[in-house]
Protein backbone atom coordinates (compact mmCIF):
# COMPACT_ATOMS: atom_id res chain seq x y z
CA UNK A 1 0.00 0.00 0.00
CA UNK A 2 1.50 3.31 -1.05
CA UNK A 3 1.66 6.42 1.08
CA UNK A 4 -1.76 7.96 1.51
CA UNK A 5 -3.59 4.95 -0.08
CA UNK A 6 -6.63 3.88 1.85
CA UNK A 7 -8.35 0.50 1.80
CA UNK A 8 -11.85 -0.60 2.59
CA UNK A 9 -12.28 -3.13 5.39
CA UNK A 10 -13.01 -6.00 2.94
CA UNK A 11 -9.93 -5.31 0.81
CA UNK A 12 -7.79 -4.96 3.92
CA UNK A 13 -8.96 -8.32 5.31
CA UNK A 14 -8.55 -10.04 1.92
CA UNK A 15 -4.92 -8.98 1.77
CA UNK A 16 -4.29 -9.94 5.37
CA UNK A 17 -5.80 -13.41 5.05
CA UNK A 18 -4.04 -14.01 1.74
CA UNK A 19 -0.69 -13.46 3.47
CA UNK A 20 -1.72 -15.79 6.32
CA UNK A 21 -2.95 -18.42 3.84
CA UNK A 22 0.29 -18.30 1.84
CA UNK A 23 2.36 -18.60 4.97
CA UNK A 24 0.25 -21.53 6.23
CA UNK A 25 0.64 -23.43 2.96
CA UNK A 26 4.41 -23.02 2.96
CA UNK A 27 4.97 -23.41 6.69
CA UNK A 28 3.38 -26.53 8.21
CA UNK A 29 4.39 -25.60 11.75
CA UNK A 30 2.62 -22.27 11.44
CA UNK A 31 -0.40 -24.04 9.92
CA UNK A 32 -0.51 -26.46 12.85
CA UNK A 33 -0.43 -23.59 15.33
CA UNK A 34 -3.23 -21.83 13.48
CA UNK A 35 -5.36 -24.95 13.39
CA UNK A 36 -4.72 -25.66 17.07
CA UNK A 37 -5.63 -22.08 18.00
CA UNK A 38 -8.98 -22.37 16.24
CA UNK A 39 -9.69 -25.84 17.57
CA UNK A 40 -10.01 -27.33 14.08
CA UNK A 41 -9.17 -30.86 12.97
CA UNK A 42 -6.90 -30.95 9.94
CA UNK A 43 -4.88 -33.82 8.52
CA UNK A 44 -1.31 -33.23 7.49
CA UNK A 45 0.72 -34.96 4.77
CA UNK A 46 2.86 -37.88 6.00
CA UNK A 47 6.09 -35.98 5.30
CA UNK A 48 5.04 -33.23 7.76
CA UNK A 49 3.80 -35.46 10.57
CA UNK A 50 7.22 -35.98 12.12
CA UNK A 51 7.59 -32.23 12.66
CA UNK A 52 4.01 -31.43 13.54
CA UNK A 53 2.90 -34.21 15.86
CA UNK A 54 3.81 -33.60 19.48
CA UNK A 55 3.69 -36.90 21.42
CA UNK A 56 3.32 -35.15 24.77
CA UNK A 57 0.39 -33.09 23.54
CA UNK A 58 -1.23 -36.21 22.06
CA UNK A 59 -0.62 -38.15 25.27
CA UNK A 60 -2.38 -35.41 27.23
CA UNK A 61 -5.36 -35.34 24.87
CA UNK A 62 -5.70 -38.93 23.69
CA UNK A 63 -3.74 -41.08 26.14
CA UNK A 64 -1.14 -43.78 25.44
CA UNK A 65 -3.24 -45.49 22.78
CA UNK A 66 -3.59 -42.20 20.92
CA UNK A 67 0.19 -41.81 20.86
CA UNK A 68 0.58 -45.36 19.63
CA UNK A 69 -2.01 -44.90 16.87
CA UNK A 70 -0.71 -41.54 15.66
CA UNK A 71 2.90 -42.69 15.36
CA UNK A 72 2.35 -46.31 14.29
CA UNK A 73 2.83 -45.50 10.61
CA UNK A 74 6.32 -44.08 11.12
CA UNK A 75 9.44 -46.11 10.43
CA UNK A 76 12.21 -46.85 12.92
CA UNK A 77 14.50 -43.96 12.01
CA UNK A 78 11.64 -41.44 12.13
CA UNK A 79 10.52 -42.73 15.53
CA UNK A 80 14.08 -42.37 16.81
CA UNK A 81 14.17 -38.77 15.63
CA UNK A 82 10.80 -38.01 17.24
CA UNK A 83 11.89 -39.49 20.57
CA UNK A 84 15.12 -37.49 20.56
CA UNK A 85 13.54 -34.26 19.28
CA UNK A 86 11.11 -34.22 22.22
CA UNK A 87 13.84 -35.29 24.67
CA UNK A 88 11.95 -38.48 25.45
CA UNK A 89 15.03 -40.60 24.74
CA UNK A 90 18.77 -40.32 24.29
CA UNK A 91 20.72 -41.88 21.41
CA UNK A 92 21.76 -44.61 23.87
CA UNK A 93 18.12 -45.38 24.73
CA UNK A 94 17.04 -45.92 21.11
CA UNK A 95 20.12 -47.83 19.94
CA UNK A 96 19.21 -51.25 18.49
CA UNK A 97 15.53 -50.95 19.41
CA UNK A 98 12.81 -52.38 17.15
CA UNK A 99 9.79 -50.40 16.01
CA UNK A 100 7.46 -51.90 18.62
CA UNK A 101 9.95 -51.09 21.39
CA UNK A 102 10.27 -47.51 20.18
CA UNK A 103 6.50 -47.04 19.96
CA UNK A 104 6.12 -48.46 23.46
CA UNK A 105 8.87 -46.18 24.76
CA UNK A 106 7.30 -43.17 23.07
CA UNK A 107 3.84 -43.70 24.48
CA UNK A 108 5.05 -44.67 27.98
CA UNK A 109 7.45 -41.78 28.36
CA UNK A 110 5.05 -39.23 26.87
CA UNK A 111 2.42 -40.36 29.39
CA UNK A 112 4.98 -40.20 32.22
CA UNK A 113 5.89 -36.66 31.27
CA UNK A 114 2.27 -35.53 31.21
CA UNK A 115 1.63 -37.17 34.58
CA UNK A 116 4.76 -35.60 36.10
CA UNK A 117 4.41 -32.09 34.75
CA UNK A 118 0.73 -31.27 34.22
CA UNK A 119 -0.98 -29.26 36.90
CA UNK A 120 -4.56 -30.45 37.10
CA UNK A 121 -7.67 -28.55 38.09
CA UNK A 122 -9.50 -30.13 41.02
CA UNK A 123 -12.77 -31.90 40.09
CA UNK B 1 38.53 -43.38 51.96
CA UNK B 2 37.17 -40.43 53.90
CA UNK B 3 34.76 -38.32 51.95
CA UNK B 4 35.14 -34.62 51.50
CA UNK B 5 31.86 -32.84 52.32
CA UNK B 6 31.07 -29.83 50.17
CA UNK B 7 28.06 -27.54 50.53
CA UNK B 8 26.82 -26.02 47.29
CA UNK B 9 25.27 -22.85 48.60
CA UNK B 10 24.28 -19.28 47.95
CA UNK B 11 21.69 -17.10 49.62
CA UNK B 12 20.28 -16.10 46.26
CA UNK B 13 18.04 -18.48 44.32
CA UNK B 14 18.41 -19.16 40.63
CA UNK B 15 22.20 -19.00 40.53
CA UNK B 16 22.63 -22.60 39.37
CA UNK B 17 23.20 -24.48 42.64
CA UNK B 18 21.45 -27.62 41.44
CA UNK B 19 23.02 -27.45 37.99
CA UNK B 20 26.46 -27.10 39.57
CA UNK B 21 25.73 -29.96 41.98
CA UNK B 22 24.72 -32.34 39.19
CA UNK B 23 27.59 -31.32 36.90
CA UNK B 24 30.10 -31.72 39.69
CA UNK B 25 28.65 -35.12 40.67
CA UNK B 26 28.73 -36.37 37.07
CA UNK B 27 32.11 -34.79 36.33
CA UNK B 28 33.85 -36.24 39.40
CA UNK B 29 32.28 -39.68 38.94
CA UNK B 30 33.06 -39.79 35.21
CA UNK B 31 36.51 -38.15 35.04
CA UNK B 32 37.96 -39.39 38.35
CA UNK B 33 35.94 -42.55 38.99
CA UNK B 34 34.82 -41.21 42.37
CA UNK B 35 31.86 -42.45 44.40
CA UNK B 36 29.72 -39.36 44.90
CA UNK B 37 26.78 -38.93 47.26
CA UNK B 38 24.46 -36.00 46.59
CA UNK B 39 22.49 -34.82 49.61
CA UNK B 40 19.67 -32.62 48.40
CA UNK B 41 18.41 -30.37 51.19
CA UNK B 42 16.61 -27.89 48.95
CA UNK B 43 12.89 -28.62 49.15
CA UNK B 44 12.53 -27.49 45.54
CA UNK B 45 14.29 -30.82 44.91
CA UNK B 46 15.83 -29.74 41.62
CA UNK B 47 19.00 -31.83 41.75
CA UNK B 48 16.87 -34.82 42.82
CA UNK B 49 14.52 -34.15 39.92
CA UNK B 50 17.41 -33.93 37.46
CA UNK B 51 19.03 -37.15 38.66
CA UNK B 52 15.90 -39.23 39.34
CA UNK B 53 13.19 -37.52 37.19
CA UNK B 54 9.91 -36.28 38.66
CA UNK B 55 8.34 -39.72 38.53
CA UNK B 56 11.37 -41.27 40.22
CA UNK B 57 11.19 -38.63 42.94
CA UNK B 58 7.65 -39.63 43.83
CA UNK B 59 8.56 -43.32 43.67
CA UNK B 60 11.43 -42.98 46.13
CA UNK B 61 9.35 -40.78 48.43
CA UNK B 62 6.75 -43.58 48.49
CA UNK B 63 9.58 -45.95 49.51
CA UNK B 64 10.27 -43.71 52.54
CA UNK B 65 13.58 -42.47 51.15
CA UNK B 66 14.69 -38.86 51.25
CA UNK B 67 15.97 -36.04 53.43
CA UNK B 68 12.51 -35.48 54.93
CA UNK B 69 12.76 -38.96 56.46
CA UNK B 70 16.06 -37.97 58.09
CA UNK B 71 14.30 -34.95 59.54
CA UNK B 72 11.45 -37.19 60.73
CA UNK B 73 14.01 -39.38 62.46
CA UNK B 74 15.31 -36.31 64.31
CA UNK B 75 11.77 -35.27 65.30
CA UNK B 76 11.09 -38.76 66.72
CA UNK B 77 14.29 -38.60 68.74
CA UNK B 78 15.78 -41.62 67.00
CA UNK B 79 19.53 -42.11 66.52
CA UNK B 80 20.98 -40.54 63.36
CA UNK B 81 21.17 -43.10 60.54
CA UNK B 82 20.97 -41.88 56.94
CA UNK B 83 21.67 -45.13 55.07
CA UNK B 84 18.07 -46.38 54.71
CA UNK B 85 16.99 -43.07 53.18
CA UNK B 86 19.63 -43.00 50.43
CA UNK B 87 18.86 -44.02 46.85
CA UNK B 88 22.00 -45.95 45.90
CA UNK B 89 21.63 -45.54 42.14
CA UNK B 90 21.25 -42.07 40.70
CA UNK B 91 23.50 -42.73 37.71
CA UNK B 92 22.42 -41.42 34.31
CA UNK B 93 25.75 -41.80 32.48
CA UNK B 94 26.01 -44.83 30.22
CA UNK B 95 29.75 -45.27 30.82
CA UNK B 96 29.23 -45.62 34.59
CA UNK B 97 26.29 -47.98 34.16
CA UNK B 98 28.18 -50.15 31.69
CA UNK B 99 31.28 -50.37 33.88
CA UNK B 100 29.11 -51.43 36.81
CA UNK B 101 27.40 -54.05 34.65
CA UNK B 102 30.82 -55.43 33.74
CA UNK B 103 31.72 -55.55 37.42
CA UNK B 104 34.31 -52.82 36.93
CA UNK B 105 32.78 -49.89 38.76
CA UNK B 106 34.66 -46.66 38.17
CA UNK B 107 32.61 -43.80 39.53
CA UNK B 108 29.08 -43.81 40.86
CA UNK B 109 26.40 -41.36 41.94
CA UNK B 110 23.99 -41.96 44.81
CA UNK B 111 21.54 -39.52 46.34
CA UNK B 112 19.75 -38.69 49.55
CA UNK B 113 16.94 -37.00 47.63
CA UNK B 114 14.80 -34.09 48.56
CA UNK B 115 11.07 -33.68 48.10
CA UNK B 116 8.68 -30.75 48.62
CA UNK B 117 7.61 -32.66 51.74
CA UNK B 118 10.92 -31.55 53.29
CA UNK B 119 9.85 -27.92 53.61
CA UNK B 120 6.55 -28.91 55.28
CA UNK B 121 8.40 -31.18 57.69
CA UNK B 122 10.89 -28.41 58.47
CA UNK B 123 8.13 -25.83 59.08
CA UNK B 124 6.29 -28.23 61.36
CA UNK B 125 9.50 -28.92 63.29
CA UNK B 126 10.25 -25.21 63.64
CA UNK B 127 6.72 -24.49 64.94
CA UNK B 128 6.97 -27.23 67.55
CA UNK B 129 10.50 -26.27 68.57
CA UNK B 130 9.77 -22.57 68.97
CA UNK B 131 6.47 -23.18 70.78
CA UNK B 132 8.45 -24.42 73.79
CA UNK B 133 11.68 -22.75 74.84
CA UNK B 134 13.59 -23.52 71.68
CA UNK B 135 15.29 -20.90 69.53
CA UNK B 136 16.64 -21.01 65.97
CA UNK B 137 20.15 -21.35 67.39
CA UNK B 138 19.34 -24.31 69.61
CA UNK B 139 17.48 -26.00 66.74
CA UNK B 140 20.46 -25.41 64.45
CA UNK B 141 22.81 -26.91 67.03
CA UNK B 142 20.60 -29.97 67.56
CA UNK B 143 20.14 -30.50 63.81
CA UNK B 144 23.87 -30.10 63.22
CA UNK B 145 24.59 -32.80 65.78
CA UNK B 146 22.02 -35.13 64.20
CA UNK B 147 23.28 -34.37 60.74
CA UNK B 148 26.92 -34.94 61.59
CA UNK B 149 25.98 -38.18 63.30
CA UNK B 150 24.10 -39.32 60.20
CA UNK B 151 26.90 -38.39 57.80
CA UNK B 152 29.78 -39.80 59.85
CA UNK B 153 29.27 -43.49 58.87
CA UNK B 154 28.99 -42.42 55.23
CA UNK B 155 32.46 -40.90 55.12
CA UNK B 156 34.08 -44.27 54.55
CA UNK B 157 31.61 -45.23 51.81
CA UNK B 158 32.01 -42.26 49.48
CA UNK B 159 34.79 -40.09 48.09
CA UNK B 160 32.79 -36.90 47.88
CA UNK B 161 29.53 -35.78 49.50
CA UNK B 162 27.85 -32.81 47.83
CA UNK B 163 25.13 -31.06 49.83
CA UNK B 164 22.77 -29.01 47.66
CA UNK B 165 21.65 -26.32 50.12
CA UNK B 166 18.42 -24.30 50.00
CA UNK B 167 18.62 -20.57 49.12
CA UNK B 168 17.97 -19.38 52.66
CA UNK B 169 19.51 -19.72 56.11
CA UNK B 170 16.99 -21.85 57.98
CA UNK B 171 18.23 -24.05 60.84
CA UNK B 172 18.41 -27.01 58.44
CA UNK B 173 20.46 -25.01 55.94
CA UNK B 174 22.76 -23.80 58.69
CA UNK B 175 23.19 -27.35 59.97
CA UNK B 176 24.25 -28.37 56.46
CA UNK B 177 26.74 -25.52 56.25
CA UNK B 178 28.13 -26.40 59.65
CA UNK B 179 28.63 -30.01 58.52
CA UNK B 180 30.51 -29.09 55.33
CA UNK B 181 34.27 -28.79 54.99
CA UNK B 182 34.32 -26.91 51.69
CA UNK B 183 31.89 -24.52 50.06
CA UNK B 184 31.01 -24.35 46.42
CA UNK B 185 29.55 -20.94 45.68
CA UNK B 186 27.73 -20.68 42.34
CA UNK B 187 27.04 -17.15 41.21
CA UNK B 188 25.91 -15.30 38.12
CA UNK B 189 27.95 -12.54 36.54
CA UNK B 190 25.44 -9.83 37.36
CA UNK B 191 25.28 -7.11 40.03
CA UNK B 192 22.35 -8.66 41.94
CA UNK B 193 24.10 -12.00 42.29
CA UNK B 194 27.36 -10.38 43.40
CA UNK B 195 25.50 -8.70 46.24
CA UNK B 196 23.78 -12.00 47.14
CA UNK B 197 27.15 -13.76 47.22
CA UNK B 198 28.59 -11.04 49.45
CA UNK B 199 25.63 -11.28 51.86
CA UNK B 200 25.96 -15.04 52.01
CA UNK B 201 29.75 -15.03 52.43
CA UNK B 202 29.70 -12.36 55.13
CA UNK B 203 26.92 -14.02 57.09
CA UNK B 204 28.42 -17.50 56.95
CA UNK B 205 31.88 -16.17 57.83
CA UNK B 206 30.47 -14.38 60.86
CA UNK B 207 28.05 -17.03 62.13
CA UNK B 208 29.05 -20.46 60.78
CA UNK B 209 32.59 -20.72 59.41
CA UNK B 210 35.20 -18.04 59.91
CA UNK B 211 37.47 -19.84 57.41
CA UNK B 212 34.90 -19.75 54.61
CA UNK B 213 37.15 -17.77 52.22
CA UNK B 214 39.97 -20.32 52.42
CA UNK B 215 37.57 -23.17 51.69
CA UNK B 216 35.48 -21.60 48.96
CA UNK B 217 35.27 -22.72 45.36
CA UNK B 218 33.45 -20.15 43.23
CA UNK B 219 31.67 -21.14 40.02
CA UNK B 220 30.32 -18.52 37.62
CA UNK B 221 27.22 -20.04 36.05
CA UNK B 222 24.86 -19.23 33.16
CA UNK B 223 27.59 -17.07 31.71
CA UNK B 224 26.67 -15.05 28.62
CA UNK B 225 29.75 -13.93 26.80
CA UNK B 226 29.02 -10.20 26.60
CA UNK B 227 31.39 -7.37 27.42
CA UNK B 228 29.31 -6.49 30.50
CA UNK B 229 29.32 -10.07 31.79
CA UNK B 230 33.07 -10.38 31.14
CA UNK B 231 33.68 -7.17 33.06
CA UNK B 232 31.54 -8.30 36.02
CA UNK B 233 33.18 -11.72 36.03
CA UNK B 234 36.61 -10.09 36.12
CA UNK B 235 35.48 -7.89 39.00
CA UNK B 236 34.20 -10.93 40.93
CA UNK B 237 37.46 -12.78 40.44
CA UNK B 238 39.92 -9.93 40.81
CA UNK B 239 38.21 -7.66 43.31
CA UNK B 240 35.14 -8.85 45.23
CA UNK B 241 36.02 -12.51 45.86
CA UNK B 242 39.71 -12.37 45.00
CA UNK B 243 40.77 -14.54 47.95
CA UNK B 244 38.68 -17.53 46.71
CA UNK B 245 39.48 -20.41 44.41
CA UNK B 246 37.66 -20.13 41.09
CA UNK B 247 36.24 -23.09 39.23
CA UNK B 248 35.26 -23.31 35.58
CA UNK B 249 32.74 -20.96 34.02
CA UNK B 250 29.48 -22.67 33.07
CA UNK B 251 28.03 -21.03 29.95
CA UNK B 252 24.39 -20.18 29.42
CA UNK B 253 23.56 -22.86 26.89
CA UNK B 254 20.72 -24.96 25.55
CA UNK B 255 22.98 -27.96 26.23
CA UNK B 256 22.79 -27.26 29.96
CA UNK B 257 18.99 -27.19 29.82
CA UNK B 258 18.94 -30.47 27.88
CA UNK B 259 21.41 -32.11 30.26
CA UNK B 260 19.15 -31.22 33.17
CA UNK B 261 16.14 -33.00 31.60
CA UNK B 262 16.57 -36.75 31.99
CA UNK B 263 13.99 -38.38 29.71
CA UNK B 264 13.11 -41.22 32.09
CA UNK B 265 14.44 -43.09 35.10
CA UNK B 266 15.60 -45.91 32.80
CA UNK B 267 17.25 -43.48 30.38
CA UNK B 268 21.03 -43.26 30.05
CA UNK B 269 23.33 -41.14 27.95
CA UNK B 270 27.04 -40.93 27.35
CA UNK B 271 28.95 -38.13 29.08
CA UNK B 272 29.45 -36.34 25.75
CA UNK B 273 25.87 -37.04 24.67
CA UNK B 274 24.43 -35.71 27.91
CA UNK B 275 26.46 -32.51 28.06
CA UNK B 276 26.86 -31.76 24.34
CA UNK B 277 28.55 -28.42 23.76
CA UNK B 278 29.30 -27.95 27.49
CA UNK B 279 31.10 -31.30 27.90
CA UNK B 280 34.49 -29.58 28.11
CA UNK B 281 33.10 -27.13 30.68
CA UNK B 282 31.84 -29.94 32.92
CA UNK B 283 35.20 -31.73 32.60
CA UNK B 284 37.01 -28.48 33.45
CA UNK B 285 34.72 -27.97 36.46
CA UNK B 286 35.69 -31.41 37.78
CA UNK B 287 39.38 -30.79 37.06
CA UNK B 288 39.36 -27.44 38.84
CA UNK B 289 37.61 -28.99 41.83
CA UNK B 290 40.19 -31.79 41.88
CA UNK B 291 42.96 -29.15 41.83
CA UNK B 292 41.22 -27.24 44.61
CA UNK B 293 41.03 -30.40 46.74
CA UNK B 294 44.66 -31.28 45.99
CA UNK B 295 45.71 -27.85 47.21
CA UNK B 296 43.75 -28.34 50.42
CA UNK B 297 44.47 -32.00 51.21
CA UNK B 298 47.51 -33.01 49.16
CA UNK B 299 45.50 -35.95 47.79
CA UNK B 300 45.56 -36.14 43.99
CA UNK B 301 42.62 -37.87 42.34
CA UNK B 302 43.64 -39.88 39.32
CA UNK B 303 41.83 -39.17 36.09
CA UNK B 304 40.25 -42.35 34.72
CA UNK B 305 38.29 -40.97 31.74
CA UNK B 306 38.61 -37.93 29.45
Amino acid sequence: MGDGETLGAGEYLDRLFEVIREEALGNPEFAARLVRATGGQVTFPERDREVLLNPVDIAAREGAEGVYDQFASMDVSTLRRVLKAHNLATPVDVRGKKKEDLLGMLSRRAMERVAARSSLKPD
Amino acid sequence: MSANIAAIANLKGGVGKSTTTVMLADGLAYCYGLDVLVIDLDSQANSSQVLLTELGLDQVADQDKGAHELLGQFVRGEPPIAGPFIVPNAVSLEELRKAEEEDDRKGWVSILPSHPKLRMAEMSLEEDWYSTTGTPSTLTAALTEHFRGAVEPLLSLYDVILIDCPPHLSPLARAALATAETFVLPTLADPISIWGSKQFSDWVTEHVRSDLADNSFVVVTRFRNTSLARQIRADIQDVYLKDRYFGAVIPDSISVLKAMDRPSLDSYNTFRGKYGSVTADVRRLAQRYADFMYQRTGVAWEMVRR
